[in-house]
């Protein structure tokens, strides 16, 4: 088994309370941290880490913690994003729930190296769990004096709030989460300017995901080169594969970088759902194209795949078997876009609708000559047009499905009914 | 007491909501949950109500109210069943799921049963794809479902909650 | 402030703008049309509808103009193939869902959407697909939901630019329209509950680039093609928001629409200038003259009547003297009606009997005006308020007065950290925007003033550097100490903690704005008050200074413009005073006649020798005296005793009933001319619609009726009236009325050298009380009920049907009286029967009953003698 740094203790009972988290080495990076750096040089230990955003854009953690302006008036503000909703994805859950407190260090020290005296954990209004796993471990960590004033005797200040979404797959959205905590509709803000000038209450602001932030504690113990040396030379480190679909073995799986698709189903998922041939599999939550069987080889790191025509983003792989309608997926797909639009920009609050709506009528047998063509210009006036990146990710679903499998669309609208027969049984 | 009006216990946490942040309409969403936690829903009433109390326009606790998903406007069953039916759940058969669901406590989709226990409704992904079908109730997640898991729980929930006497009206 | 500028290139134009300015404003700024639908100028941009695309060089996607900063060397195209085709999809976008119901649209033929499509869009859709349908109900006419009295909702159509909710919460701080839902479910309402009613709400049916939003009094009534717009300038207060008039061939005046004067109102319109100055084609006008024969009124022909009046006038001339003849105009009449009215009376007549005043208990002297006049030298323009970092409101509820002023103000709390305070006896409610209030008691403004005077000085908060040291200064600062603050507190009910807040907030701002609403200067103490706040200003160096000023409220459409133009008995026309012996041979030698020389009477005066008989004849001119006198019993004896009432009007009044001759008057959209507003700003206004057959424009009404008393005057039409009246001042000669320009002219009619000085002011107060009505009455015009003209309007009498009185939530608690209830409202005098409104706006302790309410009127209640009015209230 390849060595783990984020699920190394997510099985121990305890693990989610500060006692064990302490036990297994837990709170060390912090005080040294506060005894031994300065802001600046922490930031510094996370770049030469080459630890990359785990919330699906892979942007590098420290140079976003550099952009925010160190001569700014206006207080900072840290935003952890814990509002993990992008289908095929559940690898923050199983942190935020099982290891709380390895997250709630990384906060702090990422806090420490901006110098934000006030953080926002965003959580996902569903996780409910979570949410009670979060307060209890918050208020462990202020007793200890983790959190609140004068930390550890250093002189620095932090409170951070918890903050529960009420509902929204764009508030995972960075400025759309800003938004959502200041009060208003979860629309997404236009950029420029950035978080890291103008975010949160018109102050420097950084926001990274509950990976990421987990993985911090780790690389100040044990150094920026030991995370380098982990997985491929611009994707360093281990990355959790949230396995799912028709497989035999889902979960999330903590493997280093650059780990093969093929390797990922196969060895630690055991292989296709009742022993069925794998049809295709999204890599990187239900936002990035379908990639198909011949890509198994693929690496699973930032550039591997996107040089395989998809991307990892979130890392959510989705296992789709032979006896799946992709004509179903880009619906299904499509319909979770359509509803978690914001509705502030055209393209996206009327291309996904109009792309549903064609979707709908091909499904259920009314589909007609041009329908593939249309949605594909839809496509290309939805991606690129929209003010935040939910446009763009409601193409891929419905472009790669036609990319892959035009042969099914066409039967479709031409027999009026499915290709493939049977559907998924609930058993 | 009122049932339509917030409870002590709200006021108190909205009123501790008030002022608790750097910008006080960062306490809307807290607020959306305090009232939801009460009642179940997020009727206009309550919320003119809360909106009283944090001092903030009610017509913008409205519009947030109305933007998430999580704050149905209309009491729902005592039991609340979203079941997810987004790619990862609806390859393991989730929704064959619902039309199990509705079967068994002969209601359509949305509506409450007439024992005012439960209603069915489908969402979006719940983040819950590596144990696949699932469905939440309140605030549990119920995962790797079965039909036997289901036929269990809804037993559980008919004897729980006839047990604490009827629904909230 | 950054001022420096970036130079860019917009489609092979080398253009220079602002640092902060977006490609969209850069490409206007020098005429090239960018399409858009979200984007405005007042409101923060959004970047939703995308319509605004274009492509920058070594950008990879196209941006959004209306967001994307300028910078220097920028390189932008606004009409490539890219560009042109995401506009094509865009529109398509937008059309999927939006009904195309265009011949059924008030919105068809001044739509956004139509017109861009037409000029950007696809020539057919390939949409096909069900349309969202937002069904209201099933009788409601084409899915339209009324969201207030005044404003449908046709959400199909709403295309979610959310500029109605943005104008609405960012320009005028309202929270009564709300975006709700997402995605294709967005949609716009009131709250669950409530009502969509601000006194802004039309701007959101201006700004709605479709028809989804529209206004009661325009919806399926007319095509907007066959209406003709005519340039206007609105009436309603003393603001002079600038307005397009609509008329109908038929149906005559029917709409107004904003035209943008980026100095007074850049756009906006409020409900009352809007929908509430729609009175021309009421049914009620007045059509024809008429002379009264025993208790009805016979229709005459103008020869007639004008020969009628003439000959009642010589009568009482020859037989009591010029003397005994008075005439009253409005407020509400143009500056050349102005000057021909006091032609005519002065001239014509050969009285100065003179007044346009009819709604207060005491009056401003010709002493007391001069200071005015002098304080006026202090006056900052409208699109200056939002620049100061402190303003003081004090004595008026602004806004209901002076809507648009609120505009610029709330501009100023949002973007430039502007504090408002307020002193009134009502509160200031800004909505989202905060207003800090020091309410005092009904009489107690002058005891605020002087504590506020006090403080300043013992506090030593005043500049060291102020031209007033010495003598002088050490005898009016111990002048001073003759009011303590114990009376100061008994009077305005503030205490001198309180008053010291206040005042050092004042002392120590930046600079500081005083805006002094006419219930103040215009009020009991109003002389007094005038002094004092001149005495804040010079002590807080605001004065001579700048940085700091003083604006006088005028509160109606052309007080100021009555005022200078001589329709007050001291005052001729351009202020010269009747003694002013250079002013007025320039005006006999202008006229060709000898002015009178004996005092005339001001209109308490002129009521006191009609009550005594010695004056028989009244010339009212569109003065509605006998709803607006604040005693009702004793204006109504007066008219009555009167020999010859002539009542030139627009509608028949209750006044008019009196008459013994009426004249029918022209209104603002039937003639032309020029109002002069609160800032002393002369626009011009014309002719949108022809008055009734057989009615003659005022200003010919009065020129033949001088003609008839022989007063030869001639005038071929307003603007030659205009060019003669200017040459009287010196400050207004230059003007040429044609070239008034599309703000107007700001027109001092005086030097503008200041010579600051302190004034001694006595104590007074006027807060007595009665046990056994309790309660001090106040009264006003209701941002949606002015002077009688509003009861002519369906919308104004839709949304304030009635007088209610206004009561605090803590009295209508202790009465136990709900929303709605009817009680008896008692006064010595009389008694009115009225619902109740329970409002934020009184202090415990004070109703509020709004006048011209020619059913209830509240001065019913009141009695001249009394300075204050008390009542009592009793469930009904």
């Amino acid at each position: 088994m390849p060595e783990k740094i984020l699920f190394k203790y997510i099985d121990e009972p305890g693990q989610d309370t500060i006692k064990v988290y302490m036990k297994n080495g837990g709170y060390t990076a912090l005080p040294k941290v506060l005894k031994e750096y300065t802001p600046d040089q922490v930031t510094d230990i996370v770049k030469e880490s080459g630890l990359r955003g785990r919330g699906g854009a892979g942007f590098p953690a420290g140079v976003k913690w550099s952009f925010v302006p160190k001569d700014s008036p206006k207080p900072k503000y840290l935003l952890i994003n814990a509002d993990e909703s992008e289908p095929g994805t559940f690898k923050d859950r199983q942190l935020l729930e099982r290891d709380p407190h390895q997250l709630i260090e990384g906060s702090i020290i990422a806090a420490y190296a901006v110098q934000a005296h006030t953080g926002f954990i965003y959580i996902r209004g569903e996780f409910g769990y979570g949410a009670k796993q979060l307060l209890r471990a918050l208020s462990e960590a202020e007793e200890k004096n983790f959190l609140g004033k004068n930390i550890l005797g250093s002189g620095y200040d932090l409170t951070i709030h918890l903050h529960r979404g009420g509902g929204a797959y764009i508030c995972g959205e960075e400025t759309a989460l800003m938004e959502s905590i200041e009060g208003r509709r979860g629309l997404s803000r236009v950029r420029p300017p950035y978080p890291a000038i103008v975010g949160l209450y018109g102050c420097p602001t950084v926001i990274n995901n509950v990976e990421t932030l987990s993985n911090v504690p780790h690389i100040i113990n044990k150094g920026a080169e030991w995370f380098a040396s982990m997985g491929t030379r611009k994707s360093t480190g281990t990355k959790i594969f949230s396995l799912s679909g028709q497989v035999k073995r889902p979960g999330n799986y903590e493997l280093p970088m650059g780990i093969s698709l093929r390797e990922l189903i196969y060895e630690y998922g055991g292989g296709i759902f009742e022993d069925r041939e794998l049809k295709a599999v999204i890599p990187g939550g239900s936002s990035t194209p379908i990639l198909t069987p011949d890509k198994l080889d693929v690496k699973l790191d930032f550039e591997s795949v996107v040089e395989a025509g998809s991307m990892l983003g979130s890392a959510g792989v989705i296992v789709m078997d032979e006896t799946t309608c992709m004509v179903n997926v880009a619906w299904r797909l499509t319909r979770f876009y359509q509803h978690e639009s914001c509705g502030k920009c055209t393209p996206c609050r009327e291309g996904t609708y109009w792309m549903l709506k064609i979707l709908e009528r091909i499904e259920n047998g009314k589909g007609e000559s041009g329908d593939v063509e249309l949605l594909l210009d839809i496509c290309n006036y939805i991606e690129g047009y929209t003010v935040c990146p939910l446009g763009d990710a409601a193409v891929p679903a419905v472009r790669s499905t036609i990319e892959h499998f035009q042969e099914e669309y066409d039967y479709h609208i031409r027999n009026k009914t499915c290709m493939v027969k049977g559907k998924p049984v609930f058993k | 007491m009122n049932t339509m009006s917030l409870s002590k216990e709200s006021i108190e946490k909205l009123q501790e909501l008030k002022d608790k942040f750097p910008d006080r309409r960062t306490a809307i969403l807290p607020a959306l949950h305090v009232v939801y936690d009460q009642f179940g829903y997020v009727g206009d009433e309550q919320l003119k109500e809360a909106a009283e109390v944090v001092e903030l326009p009610y017509v913008e606790l409205a519009e947030n109210a109305s933007f998430y998903t999580m704050f149905p406007k209309k009491p729902v069953g005592k039991y609340f069943i979203q079941v997810c039916t987004n790619l990862s759940c609806a390859l393991l058969g989730a929704d064959s799921l619902v039309d199990y669901l509705l079967e068994k406590l002969n209601v359509k989709l949305g509506e409450i049963t007439p024992d005012g226990l439960f209603t069915v409704v489908t969402v979006e992904c719940l983040g819950s794809c590596g144990s696949a079908p699932m469905m939440q109730v309140n605030d549990e997640y119920h995962e790797n479902l079965t039909r036997e898991r289901v036929d269990e729980l809804l037993e559980e929930f008919r004897r729980e909650g006839t047990k604490k006497g009827g629904p909230p009206s | 402030m950054d001022n420096s500028k970036v130079k860019l290139t917009i489609d092979d134009r080398e253009v220079e703008v602002p640092k902060d300015s977006t490609i969209l404003e850069a490409a206007l700024s020098v005429g090239i049309d960018i399409p858009y639908f979200c984007w405005h100028p007042n409101l923060e941009s959004v970047g939703a509808c995308r319509m605004c695309l274009v492509e920058v060089e070594k950008m990879p996607k196209l941006v959004a103009s209306c967001v994307n900063p300028v910078a220097e060397g920028m390189v932008v195209h606004t009409n490539t193939e890219k560009v042109i085709k995401a506009r094509e999809k865009v529109l398509e976008f937008v059309l999927t869902n939006h009904p195309l119901d265009c011949p059924t649209c008030d919105k068809g033929g001044e739509c956004d959407l139509q017109d861009l499509t037409y000029d950007h869009g696809p020539m057919m859709t390939r949409y096909r697909e069900d349309k969202v349908r937002w069904i209201v109900d099933t009788h409601y006419r084409f899915d339209d939901l009324q969201l207030g009295p005044l404003i449908y909702r046709n959400q199909n159509r709403c295309i979610t630019c959310f500029r109605c909710v943005r104008i609405t919460r960012e320009i005028f701080g309202y929270s009564d329209l709300g975006v709700f839902g997402r995605g294709s479910k967005t949609h716009i309402s009131a709250p669950g509950g409530e009502k969509f009613l601000n006194e802004f709400s039309g701007n959101t049916v201006e700004y709605c680039p479709v028809g989804a939003l529209t206004a009661r009094n325009f919806r399926y009534k007319i095509r907007p093609w066959l209406c003709e717009q005519t340039p206007t300038v609105c009436p309603m207060c003393g603001d002079g928001c600038n307005m397009t008039a609509w008329s109908h061939q038929r149906k005559g005046h029917i709409r107004n629409t904003s035209r943008r004067n980026d100095s007074i109102d850049e756009g906006m319109l409020c409900d009352r200038g809007r929908f509430g100055s729609v009175f021309s084609n009421h049914p009620d006008r007045i059509k024809s003259p008429m002379i009264k024969e025993g208790d009805t009124f016979r229709e005459v022909q103008w020869e007639e009547a004008l020969g009628f009046i003439a000959e009642g006038i010589k009568k009482i001339k020859s037989e009591s003297g010029p003397e005994a003849l008075g005439g009253i105009a409005s407020d509400l009449v143009s500056n050349e009606e102005a000057y021909l009215f006091s032609r005519l009376m002065r001239q014509g007549v050969g009285t100065n009997n003179l007044d346009f005043r009819g709604d207060r208990k005491s009056l401003l002297g010709a002493g007391a005006l001069k200071i005015l006049f002098e304080m006026q030298k202090m006056s900052v323009p409208l699109e200056k308020v939002a620049s100061f970092d402190t303003v003081f409101v004090i004595g008026t509820d602004i806004a209901s007065t002076h809507p648009i002023y609120t505009m610029w103000l709330k501009r100023g709390i949002r973007k430039a950290g502007l504090r408002v305070l307020a002193a009134n006896s009502r509160k200031l409610d800004f909505g989202i925007y905060s207003v800090q209030n020091f309410t005092y008691r009904p009489g107690g403004e002058l005891a605020l003033l002087l504590g506020l005077l006090k403080v300043i000085v013992k506090e030593k908060l005043y500049s060291d550097a102020g031209p007033f040291r010495g003598g002088q200064f050490s005898r009016w600062a111990n002048s001073l100490q003759k009011t303590n603050y114990d009376t100061i507190a008994a009077s305005c009910g503030l205490s001198e903690e309180r008053i010291s807040i206040l005042a050092r907030a004042l002392a120590e701002s930046e600079n500081c704005l005083f805006v002094v609403g006419q219930d103040l200067w215009e009020g009991p103490l109003g002389s007094s008050c005038l002094l004092a706040i001149n005495d804040l200003a010079v002590l807080t160096e605001n004065n001579g200074n700048p940085r700091g000023g003083v604006n006088l409220l005028f509160d109606s459409g052309n007080y100021l413009g009555a005022l200078n133009w001589g329709l007050t008995p001291d005052y001729l026309p351009a202020r010269r005073h009747r003694e002013d012996k250079v002013g007025r041979e320039k005006i006999e030698s202008l006229w060709n006649c000898r002015l009178p020389e004996a005092e005339g009477f001001d209109t308490i005066k002129m009521l006191e020798q009609i009550r005594k008989g010695n004056i028989k004849g009244l010339y009212l001119y569109q003065s509605d005296l006998l709803c607006d006198f604040p005693d009702w019993e004793y204006i109504h004896d007066c008219l009555s005793k009167l020999d010859l009432l002539i009542v030139h009007e627009l509608f028949l009044t209750e006044t008019a009933k009196m008459a013994t001759v009426i004249l029918p008057a022209t209104s603002f959209v039937e003639t032309e001319g020029t109002f002069t507003n609160t800032e002393g700003r002369i626009q011009r206004f014309q002719r949108g619609a022809a008055p009734s057959k057989g009615v003659r424009e005022s200003w010919q009404t009065l020129s033949r009726l001088a003609q008839k008393l022989g007063a030869e005057f001639v005038y071929e039409n307003p603007p030659e009236i205009f060019r003669e009246m200017v040459t009287l001042s010196s400050d207004a000669a230059g003007l040429d009325y044609d070239k008034l320009g599309a703000r107007g002219r700001i027109v001092a009619l005086a030097e503008r050298v200041f010579e600051p000085a302190l004034y001694e002011v006595e104590f007074d107060s006027y807060t007595s009380g009665d046990s056994d009505y309790p309660y001090p009455l106040l009264t006003g015009d209701l941002v949606y009920h002015l002077r009688h003209l509003t009861n002519y309007n369906e919308d104004m009498m839709l949304v304030a049907p009635e007088a209610h009185l206004e009561i605090s939530p803590e009295d209508a608690k202790s009465l136990e009286l709900k929303e709605d209830d009817t009680v008896r409202v008692e006064s010595a005098r009389g008694a009115l029967e009225v619902k109740v409104a329970i409002s934020k706006k009184s202090p415990p302790g004070v109703v509020f009953l709004p006048r011209n309410y020619s059913d209830k009127n509240v001065n019913k209640l009141r009695d001249r003698e009394k300075t204050l009015d008390y009542v009592r209230i009793a469930k009904a």
